[in-house]
């Protein structure tokens, strides 16, 4: 996990009375679309008790449902990252084969000129798999946003959201005591706790250790593969605040959505982070 | 819904039993004129002696031979295509009956047909044990966000630490083709090659000098987007003019 050096500034709303006025949409003022909401409990006790009422942002948590780019967003998690290491020699690659095994004619045989052509024995590939290949691709910025809206709203509207106020006060590290917290509140096999950073309460990591369809992340590692793949998003009051903030300061960005992802931009940045792993001498294996 | 006494009921049931339903292989070889029973029964079974039971049958119960139409074998390879096969008595002797029936209007899926009393298994791939909740499953996709929802100073193309740092980022295979990777290779490691790796150095080139003349040959403009790949400055060629420089031998 990467360290807390890429934890968020201090709330950027401190100091505007209404809470992230300077990206809250006008939909407040808006009568027709409903402002979801939802409870924040603690979780203190095995029973559940409500501390609270949030509203919620209803671009992000009442957003029409677009499977389509739900599909397009896990596809896209699921395959940018796959790498094939596979490959097929060539003729031209294979050992031997330079010289012309038998005449042309008159030897009743084939006609040869090579050993390691594809129709022999121990030739090389035609159309072979080559070398080192990915699937690297990148989504829009459009897309994957829409893509977490729908799976954030999916879970609120199936109930599968919990708005926790803090994970301080959970009061035991006792694994038990959560699995019975989760029993008790009907949450499902499977929970992820969304904390701010990746510095969490120390009782929910020692409880959380041991239970492995329970884990724990910092908002930058919310993906819609594991919204999707868990059954209950635990999420804090802070990282709430902090995840819609983002969004829709995301959504509200001068430079376009629609930015096309190119190589040379990033070319730089990735050639001098992976300058360390190249052996000083010979040249990787391609 | 419709009520029955004990004894029908169980008669149904045994009948639901027997008979081949829907979802039967095909292996055994039926006589023509076959009829396929349509028995989607659900039975209540509360073998309750004394009392009428009641039986929930969704759909129509086997039907007979005389009232229902014939559901006919199809897929008979009368085309006189000549086939590419191995051997001539593969070409000669097509199966011309490959024991596929046409299912309309039926719930669930056929298995393939197969040959009766086959002894070869099919083939399949080994089962995976996939263990959902270990910890590199139950992380999948984590910080593939992270440009948006985190600070935005790191790009999920920087956290690709598996691939090979000369391929980080690089576009796909379907976008980039091997010829394309070829030459961003060459840009990178074209003086480490020529120095501690001829040998290398001289596949690579033979390679790309046979995948572009491959290109140039045999394909139509296949990588007209190339310049949308954003790999490459798009300078412009100021020594046209200098016959010098042919555009055919690719210099770096």
């Amino acid at each position: 996990m990467i360290a807390s050096v890429f934890r968020a500034p201090s709330a950027i709303g401190a100091v505007c009375q209404f809470r992230f006025a300077s990206v809250a949409s006008p939909s407040h003022r808006n009568p027709f679309v409903v402002t979801p909401e939802a409870f924040v409990t603690t979780l203190s006790d095995e029973a559940e008790k409500n501390v609270a009422i949030t509203k919620l942002e209803p671009t992000i948590f009442r957003a029409t449902p677009r499977l389509d780019l739900l599909h397009r967003n896990i596809v896209w998690q699921e395959n940018y990252r796959n790498l094939q290491l596979t490959k097929q020699l060539s003729r031209a690659e294979m050992p031997g084969g330079g010289k012309k095994p038998w005449p042309q004619k008159k030897t009743g045989r084939h006609h040869a000129g090579s050993i390691r052509s594809p129709h022999f024995k121990y030739g090389g590939f035609a159309h072979g798999v080559r070398g080192p290949r990915t699937w690297f691709y990148m989504l829009p910025d459009s897309i994957r946003l829409k893509g977490l809206c729908t799976a954030l709203t999916i879970k609120h509207a199936q109930n599968d959201l919990v708005i926790a106020d803090s994970f301080e006060s959970l009061s035991s590290d006792d694994p038990l005591f959560l699995h019975n917290l989760a029993d008790t509140r009907n949450w499902g096999y499977s929970v992820l706790f969304v904390d701010t950073g990746s510095d969490v309460a120390t009782k929910l990591v020692d409880a959380v250790e041991h239970i492995p369809s329970f884990n724990a992340i910092p908002i930058y590692g919310l993906n819609c593969y594991s919204i999707m793949k868990y059954d209950t998003l635990v999420l804090t009051k802070a990282a709430l605040d902090e995840l819609q903030e983002k969004i829709l300061s995301q959504f509200q960005r001068t430079d376009s959505l629609q930015k096309k992802y190119k190589y040379m931009d990033y070319k730089p940045v990735l050639l001098g982070e992976g300058q360390h792993e190249e052996d000083p001498v010979f040249p990787p294996y391609v | 819904m419709s009520t029955f006494n004990s004894n029908f009921v169980l008669f149904l049931v045994l009948e639901s039993v027997l008979l081949p339903s829907d979802s039967i292989c095909i292996t055994c070889q039926p006589f023509p004129g076959y009829i396929e029973p349509v028995s989607n029964v659900k039975a209540v079974i509360m073998s309750v002696p004394g009392m009428s039971l009641t039986v929930n049958t969704t759909t129509r119960l086997f039907q007979s031979a005389i009232s229902a139409g014939t559901v006919v074998r199809g897929f008979h390879d009368n085309s006189q295509v000549p086939r590419i096969a191995d051997d001539r008595m593969k070409r000669m002797f097509k199966p011309t009956d490959t024991g596929y029936y046409y299912r309309y209007h039926r719930n669930g899926v056929d298995p393939l047909p197969r040959l009766p009393d086959c002894k070869t298994p099919v083939a399949k791939p080994a089962y995976k044990v996939r263990k959902p909740w270990a910890p590199e499953q139950a992380y999948f996709g984590a910080n593939d966000y992270i440009d948006l929802l985190g600070n935005g100073k790191v790009h999920p193309a920087q956290l690709q630490y598996h691939v090979p740092s000369w391929l980080r980022g690089f576009p796909g295979q379907h976008r980039a083709n091997e010829l394309i990777k070829l030459i961003h290779y060459r840009n990178l490691y074209k003086s480490k090659l020529q120095a501690n790796a001829p040998h290398q150095w001289h596949q690579l080139c033979k390679r790309i000098k046979y995948l572009s003349q491959y290109h140039n040959y045999r394909k139509q403009d296949e990588m007209h987007e190339e310049r949308d790949l954003g790999l490459w400055d798009q300078e412009p060629d100021y020594f046209y003019k200098d016959k010098s420089r042919r555009s055919y031998k690719d210099l770096v």
